[in-house]
């Protein structure tokens, strides 16, 4: 059965009326009676089925070309990871050398935060009489020094750390006491500390100064430990 | 999904297909004597059809699941790509033709795949602009004024006409004049 134009321009004009994308031609059951009709929407059909088949293989097609895609940036992260596998091996041994350096400074760091910070022995007396008799060169009150106006703190402090042997911290009390306030004791009490942990460099310094102190008791004491 | 796949959304079939695709083969292939190769064939046809059934509006809704329609889907492909060699191997997917002769609800299967094996080819053979103008106005129901905007043409009327001798030049080519008549 051949049709004309006019046979399709029907069929068109009842699909551009009904349905949407995708949607498969339709026969009227009226237009299905018309030989002509029927022939032309048989062809009509036929072309839809076609292109909807056409359309399905070309998803198909891009479905197979991101498949490529999948296999190819996966080989190619193979890949990568194959040459970086060297690459790795070369950093890993910069980083150990690396390490290493870091772990030396650490090392040199530590040594030297412990020859600096290191918990350092309280000076101890080093001289024999002292060690028997200090208590006899522990001149100030010391009962009487707590609380009381007759020494100021700064000084008190400095004696009494001197009384308890802590000559390291008592040193630089004192020394200050002397230099700055002049303070008589204080010069005696870092002469003796000099004595008593054995720093005769010191001790000379500050010897003559001591031998001036105008005290009948202080200069026996001086000259005991001088003997 | 489902939605997305509907609306047209260029990126869900291919995110559907990153999903479960080494799910798929990794079942396939253990469940049937299919190699890896096919396997992924399978899965892409799979796709499609599932696209197929979703923008078609015959999917609306799922009960058991993507993954278990995909399988559903895979396991009757696998089935019938086992018994079937391809024979045409520079035309469409065996599996899509197949799925669309299933699906056309024509009594004479044969000759329907028949028909629909040679309006394909003769589809292609024409090429542009003639595939894309029936594709569009019959299977995307474009009005013949958007056809005439959206390829550049002079009017609709000239739309009309060009449609017309498309489908005369098809309907030989269905017919079974070769390739080198029609180019002559």
């Amino acid at each position: 059965m051949t049709y004309t134009e006019r046979h399709l321009e029907q069929i068109d004009a009842e699909l551009s009326r009904t349905g949407r994308n995708g949607d498969p031609p339709k026969l009227s059951p009226q237009d299905s009676t018309d030989p002509a009709l029927k022939a032309a929407f048989q062809d009509v059909e036929m072309v839809w089925q076609a292109t909807r088949l056409e359309k399905l293989q070309g998803k198909l097609e891009m479905l197979k070309e991101y498949e490529e895609e999948i296999q190819a940036k996966a080989k190619a992260e193979l890949e990568a990871e194959a040459e970086e596998e060297p690459k790795l091996k070369v950093v890993t041994m910069q980083n150990r050398k690396w390490i290493l350096s870091i772990a030396a400074g650490v090392a040199l760091l530590v040594v030297a935060g412990w020859l600096i910070f290191r918990p350092q022995e309280p000076l101890a007396i080093q001289h024999a009489y002292l060690t028997e008799h200090f208590d006899d060169y522990v001149l100030h009150d010391v009962m009487k020094g707590v609380g009381s106006s007759e020494y100021t703190p700064e000084q008190l402090r400095a004696y009494n750390l001197f009384a308890i042997k802590d000559f390291k911290k008592a040193i630089p009390l004192l020394k200050k006491e002397w230099e700055e306030n002049g303070d008589t004791l204080s010069l005696f009490y870092l002469w003796v500390s000099y004595k008593a942990v054995g720093n005769k460099e010191n001790a000379e310094k500050y010897q003559k100064d001591v031998l001036a102190i105008k005290s009948t008791e202080t200069q026996k004491l001086v000259q005991t430990l001088l003997e | 999904m489902l939605a997305a796949i509907k609306h047209g959304d260029a990126n869900a079939l291919k995110r559907l297909y990153q999903e479960y695709r080494i799910p798929f083969i990794q079942w396939l292939t253990a469940k049937y004597p299919i190699g890896e190769e096919d396997a992924k064939d399978i899965f892409q046809n799979v796709v499609v059809i599932f696209y197929d059934q979703v923008s078609s509006g015959k999917l609306t809704e799922l009960r058991s699941g993507v993954k278990t329609y995909l399988f559903g889907i895979g396991k009757n492909l696998a089935h019938e790509s086992m018994r079937k060699q391809q024979k045409y191997p520079e035309g469409p997917s065996e599996l899509l033709i197949n799925h669309v002769v299933d699906d056309s609800g024509y009594e004479d299967k044969m000759q329907f795949e028949a028909d629909l094996r040679n309006a394909w080819r003769g589809l292609n053979l024409m090429g542009d602009p003639c595939k894309s103008i029936l594709q569009l106005f019959y299977f995307e129901r474009q009005s013949m004024e958007s056809i005439c905007q959206l390829m550049q043409y002079k009017n609709a009327e000239t739309v009309k006409q060009k449609k017309f001798k498309c489908l005369k030049r098809l309907k030989k080519l269905m017919l079974g004049e070769t390739e080198k008549e029609e180019k002559s």
